[in-house]
């Protein structure tokens, strides 16, 4: 019921309809790319873009036609009549894009979401260039108690297996 | 953290990377509303959460709104004839359970996709 429902604090208004916080204004093609880069494994219609940004089909068609050409997006024209957009997911712009994200986040409310993709990132997509460069690897584990969960990353020796922590996640 | 911690043999509690996190469990499919979630500002308006369910074959009520209220909720811009939005209030548990449902299907990674799966979705 309406009278259960909590007024969302000022300085959180900001983010509704507005993507990544206003940073880049408030155009089509923002919603368009927030919307893919948060849905990076759908498969898009124009439709559900449409219904999903709240925006007339010549201006989301007019998006992802410049996205294409930017490289961010790829259209499968298998169905001349349906036609549908896939995120490139080689795209470099989309990781920093998934970075920025949750660096909004993190500048607002003080969490460390960036920090820990990044360090994903170096263990999932870098670990062996890693491991070959350094003396040691990336490691992350949740230490969890009656607060909450902590996530530790650290870098543990190759030769000798101790481990040197390197960043402490937020509590939960 | 004292310092004995710090030098833990990391090797035995790497284990604990797909341990259940704390806190209430969203499901698999909340999830995935919860890693759209952070990456958007963690507001989203009502009426595109009740889209995005319908699409996943869920309802927003009865499969996200049902979590307490302190992880996620109801909520309203500016009054009564605010915008009425949903509300990702508990962060740190939404990325520990998105963190957890990646690891757990290990084909699905919320940041970064791994070069495989680009690989199986040209199939």
């Amino acid at each position: 019921m309406d009278e259960e429902i909590v007024e969302l604090p000022k300085e959180l208004t900001r983010f509704v309809r507005n993507p990544y916080g206003g940073l880049f204004g408030n155009s089509v093609r923002a919603r368009v790319v927030q919307e893919i880069v948060a849905n990076p494994y759908r498969i898009h219609h124009p439709k559900e873009l449409e219904g999903m940004t709240d925006s007339s089909p010549p201006s989301v068609r007019g998006a992802l036609n410049t996205l294409i050409k930017l490289g961010l997006v790829i259209k499968d024209s298998s169905d001349k009549q349906r036609p549908t957009y896939e995120v490139n997911l080689e795209s470099k712009k989309l990781t920093a894009l998934t970075l920025l994200s949750y660096a909004i986040l993190d500048d607002r409310e003080g969490t460390d979401l960036m920090n820990n993709a990044v360090l994903e990132h170096c263990v999932t997509q870098l670990g062996d260039s890693l491991v070959n460069l350094a003396v040691g690897r990336f490691i992350a584990f949740d230490i969890r108690n009656a607060s909450g969960s902590t996530r530790i990353v650290a870098i543990q020796s190759a030769s000798t297996n101790k481990g040197v922590q390197l960043s402490r996640g937020a509590s939960a | 953290m004292n310092g004995s911690d710090k030098n833990a043999d990391l090797a035995t509690v790497e284990s604990n990377l797909i341990a259940r996190p704390s806190g209430p469990d969203p499901t698999e499919k909340v999830a995935d509303l919860l890693a759209d979630f952070l990456k958007t500002g963690g507001v989203r308006d009502l009426s595109y959460c009740e889209k995005w369910c319908e699409r996943e074959g869920m309802n927003l009520s009865n499969d996200v709104l049902v979590l307490p209220q302190t992880t996620i909720c109801k909520s309203r811009t500016g009054g009564k004839k605010g915008t009425k939005v949903v509300w990702l209030k508990a962060i740190t548990w939404a990325e520990n359970w998105v963190r957890y449902y990646d690891t757990v299907r290990g084909h699905h990674k919320h940041m970064v996709p791994r070069k495989e799966i680009s690989g199986n979705r040209n199939k």
